[in-house]
C-alpha cells in the first residue's frame, strides 16, 4: 500500500514538473494559437467603373467593368459592393488608392482600371488591391485587342483578378459547346451551339436536320467531336470550330460509334463502338485513324474520360449487373470498379485538377450530379432533381456544368452550373434550352 | 423572618384562585360573521366561469414589416446577344478568333504622399459596462439559534449560594455606614431555559463554528525501512527540478501568462474574419503567420508567413493572403488583450488550419 501511494505521489510530482516546464516554455516565445474554424462567405470587392482615358471610351469602360463584376460575383465566392456605397471615386488610373475609404465600406479587394479606344483598337489595363493590407496583388496588366472583343478582354481581366485572389486559374475566358434544343419533347430540334461560358455570343455549328449528341472540345478548344445520326447510324465527327469543316471519324459499315472524347494531348480519341451487338471501348489515332480495342466483353462499356495526365481512363460499364464506374490504364487491361454506393453511376468525367471524378447518379428515382475521389472514396452528391446528367468541368476544375430537365411532356432541358463545394447552383443564362454541355479550356 | 412564608402563601392562594375562577380573566369570544349562501343556476355558473376564463391569446399578431433597404441594384447594361443562325454547316459563319491580347507588365505608379488617415472611432470615455459590479457580494452565513434566541446579560459577580435570600448591603449615600457590608446570597433554583452568555464577536464566532481544517491523522511509525531508497532520491530530484522550473515561471518578465480565456478571445476575434474558400486548393493549406502587436493591440509592421504545408506555392500564397486579411480586418481599434501581460502577446504566431472547414 505504501509503495502504491509513493508511486502515485511520484507520478503527480513528475506530471507537475512537466506541466510547469511547458508553461515556462510557452512564455518564452511568441504567443501561439491555432485557428481551425473560419467563415464561409463571399469576399466583398469593389469595381469602380474603369477610367475612360480617351474620348468615346466612356460606355465601353462601363461595360467592361460590369462584365468583370458579373464574372466575379457569378462564382459565389465574391460579392460586389454597389457603386452607390463607394466613398472614393477613381478618376485617374495612376492615382494612389485611398485605402481608408475602401476599408470603411469593407471592400477587401479593389479592382481599378483604365480603358482607351483608338479606332477599333481597344486597350484595357487594371490593378488589383488588397485593401486591408494596403498592397497591390501582383502587378498591373495591360490587354490590347479590338473593340469587337471587348467582352473577351473583360473576361481576361476577371480571370486575372480571380487568379490573384484565389491562387487558382480562372474560367471566364472560356466557351461551352452544347446541344441546343427547341420545340416540344416529341418534336425537339437539336443542333450544336457554342457560346461564352456565361451564355453570351451564341452561335450554331450545325442545323437541326439531324440529331446530334455529346459534343466534346479538343484540348486546344479549336475542334469539337460529336455524334450525329446524319446517316441513320450514330457516327462520330470531328469539326473545326473556326471553319465549321468536319470529317467522320469512324465510317465502318455496320458499326455504331458514340461517346467520343479527346486524350489530353489531342492526338487520340477514345470512344464506344458497337459491333455485332456488343459495345466496347476503342482508342483511335486522330492522324492515322488506326483503332485499338481497349475492352473486350459482353457488357456495355461507354462514356470514357481520360485522366489529365493521360495515363488512365474512367468509364461506365454494366459488367457487374448494374451500371457502375471503372478505372483502367489508358492502354486497356483490367479495370477497377470505383463506385460502391447504391444506385447506378454514369457519365464520369475526370477533373482537370486530377483529384476528382464527376458523375451522374440515379438512385431511388432521383438523379444527382456528384463527385468522388479517383479511388471512389469521399463521394459527395452536389445536386438532386428529376433529371440531372452529363457533367462537364470548368477549365480550373472548380465548377461543374450539367443538364437539368424538368418533368412532364412540357419539360425543358437547360444548362446549370454548381460549385464543386455544392454551393452556388444556378441556371446558365441563355436563350432556349440546351443539354450535353462541354466546357472548353481557357482561350 | 416570615416574609418568605407570607409571599409564598399569597402566591399559592393567588394560583388556587386563578384556577377556580379563571374564567373571569378569559376574553370574550370573537363575534362570528354569518353570510347567506345563495343557490345559483347552471347558466349563471357557466356565465361566471366564462367571465373568469383567461383571455384568449391573439394568434394573428401583426408582424411589423421590415422596410426594404433602398439600395438599388445597379442595372447591368449588357446587350442581348442575338443568336447567329447558321443555316447549313457550309454557310455557317466561322467564328473569327479574337485578337490575342498583348499582356505586358506595367510599371508601378510613382509613390506619392497619400494621406490615408484612418477614420477615428469616437469611443465613449466612460465604459458603461464598468458600472456593473464585477462580482455580487457573497451573502454572510448566519448561525441558527441553537440554545437561546438572545444571549442574556452577563450576571453580576456570582451570588453566594445560601439557604436564605439576603440583599447585599451597599454604602450609604451619605457615607455613613450603619452596618458591616455583607455578601448577597440566594437559594439554589432552576431556570426555565438555558441562557448563554453574550460573546464578544458573535458573527465571526458563529461563522467559524465549523472546524477550519481537518486534523491530519498522524502517520504511523514505519515498521521496516523502505526497500527502495532510490525512489526517495527520484522524488527529491523531481521536486527540486519542479521547484527550479517553477521559479522563473512564477514571475515571468511580462507578468503572469495569458489565461485560456484571454487566448480564446484573440482566437475567436481573428477566426470571425477568416474567410475560407472550401472548394479551393488554398483550403488544403495550413499556414502559420507571425506578427507583432503594439500595446493597443494593433498590428505593428508587416504580417509574415512563417510556414505553409499542404499545397503548391500559389495555394500557399492565397492561404496566406486570406490569413493576413483576417488578422488585419478584425483588429479594428486593437485586439482586447491585458496590457499588464504585454510582453506575453507582443509577438504572435497564428496557425490557420482549414482541415475542419473542408468537410463543410
Amino acid at each position: 500500500m505504501t509503495r502504491v501511494f509513493a508511486n502515485f505521489l511520484m507520478g503527480l510530482i513528475l506530471l507537475g514538473a512537466a506541466t510547469a516546464g511547458g508553461v515556462a516554455q510557452a512564455q518564452n516565445g511568441p504567443l501561439r494559437i491555432e485557428i481551425t474554424e473560419g467563415v464561409i462567405e463571399p469576399l466583398p470587392f469593389a469595381v469602380p467603373d474603369f477610367v475612360a482615358e480617351t474620348p468615346g471610351s466612356n460606355q465601353i469602360s462601363k461595360d467592361i467593368s460590369r462584365v468583370i463584376a458579373e464574372d466575379l460575383s457569378g462564382t459565389g465566392l465574391f460579392r460586389e459592393i454597389p457603386a452607390q456605397a463607394h466613398i472614393s471615386t477613381i478618376t485617374n488610373f495612376a492615382s494612389p488608392v485611398q485605402f481608408a475609404d475602401w476599408k470603411a465600406i469593407n471592400a477587401q479587394a479593389l479592382i481599378t482600371g483604365g480603358v482607351s479606344v483608338s479606332g477599333n483598337q481597344l486597350e484595357v489595363k487594371f490593378r488589383v488591391w488588397d485593401v486591408f493590407a494596403g498592397q497591390e496583388l501582383g502587378n498591373g496588366l495591360r490587354f490590347k485587342g479590338t473593340t469587337d472583343g471587348w467582352r473577351r478582354m473583360a473576361h481576361k481581366v476577371a480571370d486575372a483578378v480571380y487568379s490573384r485572389i484565389t491562387g487558382e486559374g480562372g474560367y471566364f475566358d472560356s466557351r461551352v459547346v452544347f446541344v441546343s434544343e427547341t420545340g416540344p419533347k416529341n418534336d425537339r430540334k437539336k443542333r450544336l451551339g457554342i457560346m461564352d461560358y456565361d451564355g453570351a455570343n451564341l452561335q450554331y455549328l450545325t442545323d437541326s436536320s439531324a440529331i446530334v449528341l455529346a459534343p466534346r472540345f479538343s484540348p486546344t478548344g479549336k475542334e469539337v467531336l460529336y455524334t450525329s445520326y446524319e446517316t441513320g447510324f450514330p457516327q462520330v465527327y470531328l469539326m473545326d470550330v473556326a471553319s465549321v469543316r468536319r470529317k467522320v471519324m469512324s465510317d465502318e459499315v455496320g458499326t455504331m460509334s458514340f461517346a467520343p472524347r479527346f486524350s489530353p494531348d489531342g492526338k487520340s480519341v477514345v470512344m464506344s463502338v458497337t459491333e455485332g451487338g456488343n459495345t466496347d471501348l476503342y482508342r483511335m489515332d486522330v492522324a492515322s485513324g488506326q483503332r485499338t480495342r481497349l475492352t473486350n466483353g459482353p457488357a456495355i462499356e461507354t462514356a470514357p474520360s481520360f485522366s489529365p495526365d493521360g495515363t488512365r481512363i474512367v468509364f461506365e460499364s454494366d459488367r457487374s449487373g448494374s451500371q457502375q464506374l471503372y478505372v483502367m490504364a489508358a492502354s486497356g487491361g483490367e479495370a477497377t470498379r470505383i463506385s460502391s454506393g447504391q444506385g447506378r453511376y454514369g457519365t464520369p468525367v475526370w477533373s482537370p485538377r486530377g483529384d476528382l471524378i464527376a458523375f451522374t447518379k440515379q438512385n431511388k428515382g432521383r438523379f444527382h450530379i456528384g463527385v468522388m475521389r479517383t479511388d471512389g472514396s469521399e463521394e459527395r452528391l452536389l445536386t438532386a432533381s428529376f433529371l440531372d446528367e452529363g457533367p462537364t468541368w470548368a477549365p480550373n476544375g472548380r465548377v461543374i456544368m450539367f443538364t437539368r430537365e424538368t418533368r412532364g411532356a412540357d419539360g425543358v432541358s437547360a444548362l446549370y452550373s454548381v460549385d464543386v463545394s455544392g454551393r452556388n447552383l444556378k441556371r446558365v443564362r441563355m436563350n432556349g434550352g440546351g443539354s450535353d454541355p462541354s466546357w472548353s479550356p481557357l482561350q | 423572618m416570615h416574609i418568605g412564608h407570607y409571599i409564598s402563601g399569597a402566591a399559592h392562594a393567588g394560583l388556587i384562585g386563578w384556577v377556580l375562577v379563571g374564567d373571569v380573566f378569559r376574553a370574550d369570544p370573537p363575534p362570528l360573521e354569518v353570510t347567506d349562501v345563495a343557490v345559483i343556476s347552471t347558466e349563471e355558473f357557466a356565465a361566471l366561469q366564462r367571465a373568469q376564463q383567461a383571455p384568449v391569446t391573439e394568434t394573428e399578431v401583426a408582424v411589423p414589416v421590415i422596410p426594404e433597404a433602398e439600395v438599388e441594384t445597379p442595372e447591368v447594361a449588357t446587350p442581348e446577344d442575338a443568336p447567329v443562325d447558321v443555316p447549313t454547316p457550309e454557310a455557317a459563319a466561322a467564328a473569327e478568333p479574337d485578337t490575342t491580347p498583348d499582356l505586358s507588365d506595367m510599371a508601378a505608379p510613382e509613390p506619392q504622399d497619400v494621406t490615408d488617415a484612418a477614420p477615428v472611432l469616437i469611443t465613449p470615455e466612460v465604459d458603461t459596462a464598468a458600472v456593473v459590479p464585477e462580482r455580487a457580494p457573497r451573502p454572510v452565513v448566519r448561525p441558527a439559534p441553537r440554545v437561546a434566541p438572545e444571549p442574556v446579560a452577563q450576571p453580576e459577580p456570582d451570588t453566594t449560594i445560601a439557604d436564605e435570600v439576603q440583599e447585599a448591603t451597599r454604602p450609604d449615600a451619605r457615607g455613613e455606614a450603619a452596618e458591616k457590608p455583607k455578601e448577597e446570597t440566594a437559594p439554589e433554583a432552576a431556570s426555565t431555559e438555558i441562557a448563554t452568555e453574550p460573546k464578544a464577536e458573535p458573527e465571526e464566532k458563529a461563522a467559524s463554528a465549523a472546524p477550519s481544517r481537518s486534523v491530519r491523522p498522524r502517520t504511523r511509525p514505519v515498521a521496516r525501512p523502505d526497500p527502495a531508497p532510490a525512489r526517495e532520491a527520484a522524488v527529491a530530484a523531481a521536486l527540486k527540478e519542479a521547484s527550479d522550473q517553477q521559479a522563473p515561471a512564477a514571475r515571468p518578465p511580462g507578468g503572469p501568462p495569458l489565461t485560456r480565456g484571454e487566448k480564446d478571445g484573440l482566437r475567436v476575434a481573428v477566426q470571425n474574419c477568416w474567410v475560407v474558400d472550401v472548394g479551393s486548393r488554398a483550403a488544403d493549406v495550413t499556414v502559420t503567420v507571425g506578427f507583432s502587436l503594439d500595446k493597443s493591440g494593433k498590428v505593428q509592421g508587416d504580417i509574415r508567413m512563417i510556414g505553409a504545408s499542404g499545397g503548391d506555392e500559389a495555394a500557399a500564397t492565397s492561404a496566406f493572403q486570406a490569413a493576413r486579411r483576417a488578422v488585419l480586418r478584425c483588429q479594428k481599434s486593437g485586439y482586447d488583450l491585458p496590457i499588464e501581460k504585454y510582453d506575453n502577446w507582443r509577438d504572435v504566431e497564428i496557425t490557420f488550419n482549414p482541415e475542419n472547414m473542408r468537410r463543410k
